[in-house]
């Protein structure tokens, strides 16, 4: 059943258009995340659901009903900002409680579980001065879930905590994920391990545009444009010719098994998309000429940069023992799997 | 060191003392002297028990309570209409409001002369001469000054505040009840604080306005030093009306100690 669907929503700021025909279905529990960089129209797709902003052409549908017209407050979805958006003058409980007394309907137990839901029982006196980042971020889920939304819209919802308590509330937002099997999740981020962690399905957003929408695995393994390639996951792209229309490509000389989801005719040339985690570089042996120009260490990888026929490649590998200096030749070692064909 | 940072602090100091605190001082013992020059209470309480006194001091607290009451309801009324309700030149009627802050106060009572005196644009025959003329004259001048600050705490208030208190079902009336006006309550607390004791101390206003009856603590201390030249009786209201602002000032303090931006952005 579906939750929420965009029907062609269009929305422009003066001559600014930031979402062009954008459609998308959501289903009743599936979490859907918006992904793309600043200016890609995400947010502006989320603002338009929840009503801040009125398209200029389109459809907004709830649970089957047009919404497109009616004011936010009719809307009853829970939304989750950035900054938390809390009201400083309230604590904790009655933050969480303002949407049930703006709807006549306060249920003190309702605040209790709620705060209970997101592990802050005992916290409702306090003031949200008086929490952490991430404890205000979870006060603003539980008021966002106190008035039972259909559809949670989330609008890169962790992007003001640090990297620690970032992967921790992620690992939280998975956990409430599962726990709420009837609520609908919209979630806008720029960060492609939050979508990849989250997202039942990620819709890739480009110039106010949805470009790609799949599965998380399905624009992972197999992205179908270079952009969606580059932007999750940070894919190499590589020129390379079809060998075999069964998937066999040659790069730079060395024959690889690349997959398609389009069908490939021999003599094409096409790009395939390699992560960099999947190449090795090595001084000599096995592999296709480049050279090595740049090399930084990341902690658990280094991560490699070369020169290969003009295109700069990725490659992180654990270690770089053996490995000439930066400026010599070197060679890149193609994986025999994983590699897959982007026909866009 | 010491003499240094002495050299520093005295001349500013003694230039304090000598242009402000000698003559409130001076102000002071005049209260206290007989036209011997001998020491005595009988002007206080000759003062003190006049009836003009207190008709005095009781125009002057309910046209400054009244004043200030209508300048808090204009202003945050104006500051949320111009920062929350869009429209085409909102930002010109918000430079206005600055250049109102930078004219005199006679001006507004004089142009309500124009408006409302028997030959003005609006005649409303004995209006122009009642403490209720005062009243809006001091509300028309001193509104920017609760706007102000108002405006400047607007502007500080996310606007996905507003936008998250309405998807939980608040409708606009409850988001501005229940989130705008409680975040705005310390400034325009602090313009109101400010305003009160302004209007306290007003006089151009109620002197241009020329109404008769409405004596104040400003009009009476010059009523009693420049016309009927009684220079001790004037300096007793002097001092009430000094004593009556500091001590609002000194409330006022105490109360915004905690709020130091919205405090000095009125101060």
């Amino acid at each position: 059943m579906t939750a929420v669907r965009f029907d062609s929503v269009s929305v422009r700021y003066g001559d600014v258009t930031a979402l062009r025909d954008f459609s998308l279905e959501v289903a009743v529990g599936e979490t859907v995340a918006l992904l793309g960089p600043s200016g890609s129209g995400k947010s502006t797709a989320l603002k338009a659901l929840a009503g801040f902003v009125r398209p200029a052409s389109g459809r907004v549908l709830l649970n089957g009903h047009d919404v497109t017209a009616a004011p936010p407050h009719r809307r009853g979805l829970g939304v989750v900002v950035q900054q938390y958006a809390l009201f400083p003058h309230m604590t904790v409980a009655d933050n969480v409680a303002f949407g049930l007394r703006a709807r006549r309907a306060m249920d003190s137990g309702r605040v209790a579980e709620m705060l209970e839901l997101v592990g802050l029982t005992g916290f409702g006196k306090r003031y949200p001065r008086e929490l952490s980042g991430g404890q205000q971020q979870r006060v603003a889920i539980a008021r966002a879930l106190a008035i039972r939304p259909p559809v949670l819209l989330l609008d890169e919802p962790l992007s003001a905590l640090d990297a620690q308590l970032r992967a921790d509330m992620l690992q939280e937002l998975r956990r409430l994920r599962d726990e709420l099997p009837d609520v609908a999740m919209l979630y806008v981020t720029h960060d492609q391990t939050e979508a990849l962690t989250l997202a039942h399905r990620i819709a890739v957003m480009r110039d106010a545009r949805l470009v790609d929408l799949d599965t998380a695995e399905g624009l992972y393994r197999q992205p179908p444009s270079e952009f969606t390639a580059a932007f999750l996951g940070g894919a190499n792209l590589l020129p390379a010719t079809v060998v075999d229309p069964s998937g066999l490509v040659r790069v730079g000389g060395v024959t690889i098994s690349a997959t398609s989801a389009a069908v490939l005719r021999t003599g094409d040339e096409v790009q395939v998309a390699i992560r960099p985690h999947a190449l090795g570089v090595t001084g000599d042996g096995e592999g296709v000429p480049a050279t090595l120009t740049g090399l930084q260490w990341r902690g658990a990888t280094f991560r490699l940069t070369c020169d290969f026929d003009g295109t700069a490649v990725s490659a992180d590998v654990a270690a770089v023992e053996g490995l000439p200096p930066v400026g010599a030749r070197v060679r890149l070692r193609l994986p025999e799997r994983g590699a897959a064909v982007v026909t866009r | 060191m010491i003499n240094r940072a002495v050299a520093w602090v005295l001349p500013p100091l003694v230039l304090l003392i000598g242009f402000l605190v000698y003559p409130l001082i001076l102000v002071a013992r005049q209260s206290f002297l007989d036209d011997d020059g001998g020491a005595t209470l009988d002007v206080w309480r000759a003062v003190l028990s006049a009836g003009e006194f207190h008709r005095a001091i009781g125009n002057t607290v309910v046209i400054a309570a009244g004043a200030t009451a209508g300048c808090v309801v204009l202003g945050t009324f104006f500051a949320v209409v111009l920062a929350l309700v869009p429209f085409p030149g909102a930002s010109a009627v918000s430079r206005t409001v600055d250049a109102i802050l930078a004219f005199p106060s006679f001006l507004i009572a004089l142009s309500f002369t124009f408006l409302y005196g028997a030959a003005g644009v609006l005649p409303l025959g004995d209006f122009l001469y009642s403490r209720w003329c005062v009243i809006l004259a001091e509300i028309t001048f001193y509104t920017p000054f609760v706007m102000r600050p108002a405006m400047a705490a607007l502007s500080r208030l996310p606007v996905e505040r507003l936008q998250v208190a309405a998807s939980l079902g608040a409708r606009p009336w409850q988001v501005l009840r229940r989130v705008v006006l409680p975040e705005l309550a310390p400034s325009v607390a602090a313009g109101g604080a400010l305003t009160l004791l302004l209007t306290l101390n007003e006089f151009g206003i109620v002197l241009f306005i020329g109404a008769k009856d409405v004596l104040t603590l400003p009009m009476l201390v010059q009523v009693k030093g420049v016309v009927t030249f009684d220079y001790p009786a004037a300096c007793v209201v002097a001092v009430v009306e000094v004593a009556l602002s500091l001590t609002l000032y000194l409330l006022y303090r105490r109360i915004f100690a905690g709020r130091g931006d919205d405090a000095r952005l009125v101060a």
